[in-house]
C-alpha cells in the first residue's frame, strides 16, 4: 500500500513534465507572431513595423528554440515563478492563488449534494425496480441528462434571482467585499465561508452560501442524472448476485440485505465515476462561473486560453494535472478500502 | 504396425511471472507446467486429466502457442515447431541453444557416428548440419516461417469448454466456420456455402442454419458449431479443452459420441483435456494424469484403470461418485487438504503433502517419471502402495 | 440410518411460473414430493428442469418476475406459502437453511467469513457479538477449516474453493436447521474436494439429524448421498422413488436414458447411449409428456398425456403409463 502510494507520487512529476511540455509545444506551434499578441495591446499591434515586432519577440524570448523556452519556463516554475499573466494583469501564481479558493469552495460544498443525492436516488430506483418511483427517478434522469447545463443555470438564475430575488449571482455581495478587506477580518483557510465562521461573522457566511446555492444546483442536476444511472444499474446487478440470495436465505431483513450486503458492493464501480466527478468539480466549472458571474479558476483559464496567455494556461495545466493525479490516487485508495479483494501494489 | 508420433512434447515448462512492488519487479513464478513430456500417436486420443491448477489447460494452450513456452520443445510431424512464433532473433537464439551448440560438440566428439544415437528430429537436423553446416541448418529451419506457421495453425485446432463465450455472438455460423478456411485458402470463395453446409452436416447441424447467429442455438448445438469450426480446417490434431464439461448430461453423451465418430471418419488425433475421469476413460486410448504442473502417471487406458500405480491416480478414481447405490457403502479415500499453490509447490514429490502413503523420502527427493511396464509411466517412489477398487 | 416416516416437508402440486417479455415460463409445473425427518431426498435434473426453482420456491426467494400459481408447501403442517414475509424470515436460515453451487459468488466478497456467519447467529439466536464469534469459530472448526481463529477474520477470496464451501456449510448450519437444501453444492469443486465435502455433509447430517434436499445434475452424487430420489424433467417430476428403485429399476424412459448416457468409471467398454434432441425450451414445452419428442419409446398417446404419477410400488412412482416397455429392453 505505502509502496503503491509512493510509486504513484513518484510518477506525478513525470506526468506534470509530460503534460506541460505537450501543451507548451502545442502553443509554440502557433508561431511567434500569434504569441506576441499576448504581450501587445491589439490597438497598437497593427501599427508596429516589422523591425519593432522582431525587437519585441527578442525581448520576450519568442525567437528562442522550443526547448530553450520550455527550459526557461521550467526553471521559473522550480523557483516559484510561473510568469506574468496578461489576462490577470498580475503574476500567474498570484492569479491562481486568488481564484483557487473560490473554485475549491464551490467544489467542496458541491461534493455532498452531487455524490450523496445521486447515489441515493440510484439506490432508491434500483430497490424499487420497475415500480412508480423507479420510473419517476428515471424520467428525472432523462430530463437532467438532456438539459444543457447553461440553459439550466440560466433557468435557476431567472427564477431564483430575477423573480424571487433569493439567490444572487457573483461570489458575494458588495458589502462583504468591504468587510473582508478590513483589517479585523483574518484569513485563515482562504476558503471564505470557513474564514467567516472562524471570524464569527455568520452574516458573511450566510451571504457566501446564498451565492453558492445556484451554482451547486446547476452542477448537481446534470451529474445526479449521470451518477444515479450508474448507481442504479450497478445496484440492480448486485441485487441479482448469489450472495444477496444467501443473505436473504439467512432470514435477514430486507433493509439489512440492501444496506449492508448490496450497497457496499454496488458502490465499487460508482467510486470511479464519482471520483472522476469530484476531480471535474475542481477543474471544470467554467459555465457555472460564467452564468453566475463568479470569480474562479475555470473562467480564468478559459479566458487565458482565448487570449493565448500562455503563462496562465501553463499554470492552469499544472494545477489540473496535479489534481487529476492526486485525485485518481485517492480514488484508488478508496477503492481498496471498499473492496478487500483489491490490494494496491 | 509402428505407431507414428504426431505430437511430441519434450520437457515443456511454462512459468507465469508474478509482479509486485514499486517497480513491478518479478517476485515469483506460477509454475503452471513444470517439465511435462509426452507423445501423441496418429489417430489416437490422449486424455489429459487432473484437477484445477494441475496445468492441463496450460499444456494445451502452450502447445497451441497461445502461450509462449518458457522452455522445452514442441514437435509436430517430426519438425520442431517451438520457435515458429518467436521473433527472428529469439528463434535464432533458440536454434543455436537447442541444436547448433550441441551439434558442434557432437561433431567434434563423434562425427557422423552420432547419428545413430539421436532421436528422429535431432537426427534429421544433425544430418543437415553435417552436410550444410550451421548456416545450412539455420536456413532449413528459418526459411518459409510464415508458411510453417500457417501449416501448424491449420493442423492443430482447439475446441473450447464454454460454447457460450467461445463463439462470436455477432458472427453468423457460416462466417464462424468459414473464417479460418478462407484465411488459409483451403476452399474457394465460390464454394464456401457448400463446404460449410457439408461440415455442419458432419456435426449434426442442419446446413440451412448456417445463416443463423450463435444465440439461436442451444448449448449442445453451439458446441457442435465449435467442433465444426475446428473440423473445417481439416486438422490432424484437435485439442478438446473441457469440451463437454459445460453441457447437460443428456447432451454430453451426444457430443462424446459425435467426437468419436468424427475421429474415425476424419482420422483425427485428439488431446482430450478434462477434469472428469469417467469421460476421459470413455473416450481415450491412453491417459495422462497431471498434478501441480507435473505428470504423475501415464498409461494405456485399460492398464491405467485396472492397475493404477500412483497414489494420486488411485485417490482420484476413488473420489468419483459412482451412479450405483450399491457402491456407496465402499469407503473412499478422502485426500486431506487442498491442492497446494503452484507458486511455491512442495519440494520432493509434489503430492507428498496430501499423499496417504507418503514416506520421508517423498519430501526430500522428487521421483522421476519412469516406465515401469511397456507404456506405463509413473512418477512415484512407492508405486502401487495405495490400493482401492470400486 | 434412522429415517422416520413422518414428513417434515410436503410439497403439493406446486406451480411456479415466470412472466417474462417473451412469454410465460412454466418452470415448476405441478411438482409434489415429501421430505421425511433425517432423510436425504435427491432432486436430479438437467438445466431447465425446475429443480433450482423448486428449492427457491420453498425458501420463497424468487424474484418479482416469478409467481407461485398454486400449490402448498407444508413445513411441519404449516403452509409456507400462506404465512407473512415476517414469519418466513424467522424460518429462513433458522429452520430451513440453504447452500448454493458457487461458494465464490454465494459469499459476499466485501465482508469477512466470520461476519457473514455471525450475522445469522445474532439474528436468530439473539446472542451477543462476542458469543456469536465463539460459535462461528467452533463451527468453522467443525466443518474442518484449519486455524479457525485466523480464518474467521478472512475474506472469501482468501480461501480456496473447498474452504469457501465449508464456510458456506458452517453458515447454513449455524442455527441447527431441521432442513438443509443444498443446490449443486459440489458442482464447482474438484473431485477430491467434492469427496471431502460430501463426506462432511453426511457426517453433519447424522450429527444434527437434519433432513437434506440434495439438488444436483450428477447421478453419481445422487447415488452416493440420497435415500430417495425425484427425477425432474421440464418442470415436472417424472419419476420418484427410493434410490435403489430409481437406479436399478428405472420406470421412466428419461431416467433410463439418462442412466445409460453417463460415462462410468466402473464399467468396461461401455457404449454410450445418446438422448437425441435438445433440452426443451422452457418457453415452449412440448405438449403431453414433455419428454415425448426425445423418447425412443414414444407413441401417439404421449402427445396428449395428463401429467400425473402412476404407482409402481408404494414407494415408487413414474409419470410414464407405458413403463412396461422398459422391461422389453432389458431393464429389470
Amino acid at each position: 500500500m505505502t509502496a503503491y502510494i509512493i510509486r504513484r507520487l513518484l510518477i506525478l512529476p513525470l506526468i506534470l513534465l509530460g503534460v506541460t511540455f505537450i501543451i507548451f509545444g502545442m502553443m509554440q506551434l502557433l508561431g511567434s507572431d500569434k504569441l506576441l499578441a499576448a504581450y501587445v495591446n491589439p490597438n497598437v499591434f497593427d501599427k508596429l513595423t516589422d523591425e519593432e515586432l522582431e525587437a519585441l519577440k527578442d525581448k520576450y524570448g519568442l525567437n528562442d528554440p522550443l526547448i530553450v523556452r520550455y527550459g526557461k519556463w521550467l526553471n521559473g516554475v522550480l523557483h516559484g515563478d510561473l510568469g506574468w499573466s496578461v489576462v490577470g494583469k498580475t503574476y500567474v501564481s498570484e492569479a491562481l492563488m486568488q481564484r483557487i479558493p473560490y473554485t475549491a469552495e464551490l467544489a467542496l460544498y458541491a461534493i455532498f449534494p452531487v455524490i450523496g443525492v445521486g447515489i441515493w436516488l440510484g439506490i432508491v430506483a434500483a430497490v424499487n425496480h420497475d415500480k412508480f418511483i423507479d420510473h419517476a427517478i428515471r424520467i428525472f434522469a432523462v430530463i437532467g441528462w438532456s438539459f444543457p447545463d447553461f440553459v439550466f443555470g440560466l433557468f435557476i438564475l431567472m427564477i431564483f434571482y430575477s423573480f424571487l430575488g433569493w439567490l444572487p449571482p457573483g461570489n458575494f455581495s458588495n458589502w462583504v467585499e468591504d468587510a473582508i478587506k478590513s483589517s479585523n477580518f483574518h484569513y485563515i483557510t482562504h476558503i471564505l465561508s470557513l474564514d467567516a465562521l472562524l471570524n464569527g461573522r455568520f452574516d458573511i457566511f450566510w451571504d457566501v452560501i446564498r451565492h453558492l446555492i445556484g451554482p451547486i444546483i446547476t452542477i448537481s442536476w446534470l451529474w445526479w442524472a449521470y451518477l444515479l444511472r450508474i448507481t442504479r444499474s450497478s445496484m440492480l446487478e448486485v441485487l441479482n448476485k448469489e450472495y444477496i440470495r444467501t443473505a436473504r436465505a439467512k432470514g435477514l431483513d430486507e433493509k439489512v440485505v440492501i444496506n449492508k450486503h448490496a450497497k457496499r458492493n454496488a458502490l465499487i464501480p460508482v467510486t470511479t465515476v464519482g471520483g472522476a466527478m469530484v476531480i471535474n468539480l475542481f477543474a471544470g466549472t467554467v459555465i457555472v462561473e460564467v452564468i453566475f458571474n463568479r470569480v474562479g479558476l475555470g473562467s480564468f483559464v478559459a479566458q487565458a486560453a482565448t487570449q493565448l496567455d500562455y503563462a496562465a494556461i501553463m499554470g492552469g495545466a499544472l494545477f489540473y494535472s496535479t489534481i487529476l493525479v492526486v485525485g485518481n490516487l485517492i480514488i484508488d485508495i478508496l477503492y481498496a478500502a471498499i473492496d478487500p479483494r483489491i490490494r494496491l501494489g | 504396425m509402428e505407431k507414428r508420433v504426431v505430437i511430441k512434447i519434450d520437457n515443456l515448462v511454462k512459468h507465469f511471472p508474478i509482479r509486485a512492488g514499486v517497480f513491478k519487479r518479478i517476485v515469483g513464478w506460477v509454475k503452471a507446467v513444470d517439465g511435462v513430456s509426452f507423445e501423441v500417436y496418429e489417430g489416437e486420443t490422449l486424455g489429459l486429466v487432473g484437477e484445477s491448477g494441475c496445468g492441463k489447460t496450460t499444456v494445451g494452450m502452450t502447445l497451441l502457442r497461445l502461450y509462449e513456452p518458457t522452455s522445452g520443445r514442441i514437435i509436430f510431424n517430426d519438425e520442431d515447431t517451438t520457435y515458429y512464433f518467436m521473433n527472428y532473433l529469439k528463434a535464432k537464439s533458440y536454434i543455436k541453444r537447442t541444436y547448433i551448440d550441441k551439434f558442434e560438440q557432437l561433431k567434434i566428439d563423434k562425427g557422423a557416428k552420432a547419428l545413430d544415437e539421436l532421436g528422429n528430429v535431432d537426427r534429421k537436423y544433425y544430418k543437415i548440419f553435417i552436410e550444410n553446416g550451421a548456416s545450412g541448418l539455420y536456413k532449413y529451419l528459418l526459411s518459409n516461417l510464415k508458411e510453417k506457421r500457417k501449416h501448424f495453425r491449420q493442423n492443430v485446432q482447439i475446441v473450447f469448454q464454454d460454447p457460450y463465450s467461445s463463439l462470436d455472438p455477432r458472427m453468423r455460423v457460416k462466417s464462424i466456420v468459414a473464417e479460418g478456411v478462407l484465411a488459409h485458402r483451403l476452399v474457394e470463395r465460390a464454394k464456401v456455402n457448400d463446404f460449410v453446409g457439408k461440415t455442419l452436416q458432419d456435426v449434426g447441424i442442419i446446413p440451412a442454419h448456417m445463416f443463423r447467429f450463435p444465440h439461436e442455438f442451444s448449448g449442445g448445438q453451439r458446441q457442435r458449431i465449435g467442433i465444426a469450426r475446428a473440423l473445417a480446417m481439416q486438422p490432424k490434431v484437435v485439442i478438446a479443452d473441457e469440451a463437454v464439461a459445460a453441457l447437460d448430461v443428456s447432451i454430453r453423451s451426444q457430443i462424446i459420441n459425435l467426437m468419436e465418430n468424427l475421429q474415425e471418419k476424419h482420422k483425427l488425433t485428439y488431446i482430450f483435456i478434462s477434469h472428469d475421469l469417467a469421460v476421459v476413460k470413455h473416450i481415450s486410448d491412453r491417459v495422462a494424469v497431471m498434478y501441480l504442473g507435473k505428470m504423475v502417471e501415464m498409461a494405456p487406458k485399460k492398464e491405467l484403470f485396472e492397475n493404477p500405480l500412483h497414489p494420486y491416480t488411485v485417490s482420484l478414481m476413488s473420489a468419483i461418485p459412482i451412479p450405483d447405490p450399491d457402491k456407496k457403502k465402499k469407503k473412499r479415500i478422502i485426500l486431506k487438504g487442498d491442492v497446494p499453490s503452484p507458486i511455491n509447490p512442495p519440494g520432493g514429490c509434489r503430492f507428498h503433502t496430501r499423499c496417504p502413503v507418503a514416506k520421508p523420502i517423498c519430501k526430500e527427493k522428487e521421483p522421476p517419471l519412469v516406465e515401469v511396464k511397456p507404456g506405463h509411466f509413473v512418477a512415484c517412489h512407492f508405486p502401487g502402495s495405495l490400493k482401492w477398487k470400486a | 440410518m434412522y429415517v422416520s416416516r413422518e414428513p417434515i416437508l410436503q410439497v403439493k402440486n406446486l406451480k411456479t411460473y415466470f412472466y417474462t417479455e417473451d412469454g410465460v415460463i412454466k418452470a415448476v409445473d405441478g411438482v409434489s414430493f415429501e421430505l421425511y425427518k433425517g432423510e436425504t431426498l435427491g432432486i436430479v435434473g438437467e438445466s431447465g428442469s425446475g429443480k433450482s426453482v423448486t428449492s427457491l420456491t420453498i425458501m420463497r426467494l424468487l424474484d418479482e418476475k416469478a409467481k407461485i400459481e398454486s400449490g402448498e408447501i407444508l413445513f411441519k403442517g404449516k403452509d409456507l406459502l400462506k404465512i407473512s414475509e415476517e414469519e418466513m424470515r424467522k424460518i429462513r436460515g433458522n429452520d430451513i437453511a440453504m447452500i448454493f453451487q458457487e461458494p465464490m459468488v454465494a459469499l459476499n466478497p466485501v465482508y469477512t467469513i466470520g461476519d457473514q456467519i455471525m450475522e445469522a447467529i445474532i439474528l436468530h439466536q439473539k446472542v451477543k457479538e462476542s458469543e456469536a464469534r465463539k460459535i462461528a469459530i467452533d463451527l468453522l472448526r467443525k466443518v474442518g477449516i484449519p486455524e479457525p481463529e485466523k480464518r474467521v477474520d478472512q475474506y472469501p477470496h482468501q480461501l480456496s474453493g473447498g474452504m469457501r464451501q465449508r464456510a458456506m456449510i458452517a453458515m447454513a448450519l449455524s442455527c441447527r436447521p431441521q432442513i438443509l437444501i443444498a443446490d449443486e453444492p459440489t458442482t464447482a469443486l474438484d473431485v477430491t474436494i467434492q469427496a471431502q465435502i460430501l463426506e462432511l455433509m453426511k457426517e453433519l447430517q447424522r450429527e444434527y439429524g437434519m433432513a437434506l434436499i440434495m439438488i444436483t445434475h450428477d447421478m453419481g452424487v445422487i447415488a452416493e448421498t440420497a435415500d430417495r430420489v425425484a427425477v425432474m424433467y421440464a418442470g415436472r417430476v417424472v419419476e420418484y422413488g427410493t434410490v435403489d428403485e430409481i437406479f436399478k429399476n428405472p420406470k421412466h424412459p428419461y431416467t433410463y436414458a439418462l442412466l445409460s448416457s453417463i460415462p462410468r468409471l466402473d464399467v468396461e467398454d461401455q457404449e454410450l447411449k445418446s438422448i437425441p434432441g435438445t433440452v426443451p425450451d422452457p418457453l415452449n414445452f412440448p405438449s403431453g409428456c414433455r419428454f415425448h419428442p426425445r423418447c425412443e419409446f414414444a407413441r401417439e398417446e404421449c402427445k396428449n398425456l395428463d401429467p400425473k404419477l402412476f404407482e409402481v410400488s408404494p414407494s415408487h412412482y413414474t409419470a410414464c403409463p407405458f413403463y412396461g416397455v422398459l422391461e422389453n429392453v432389458g431393464v429389470k
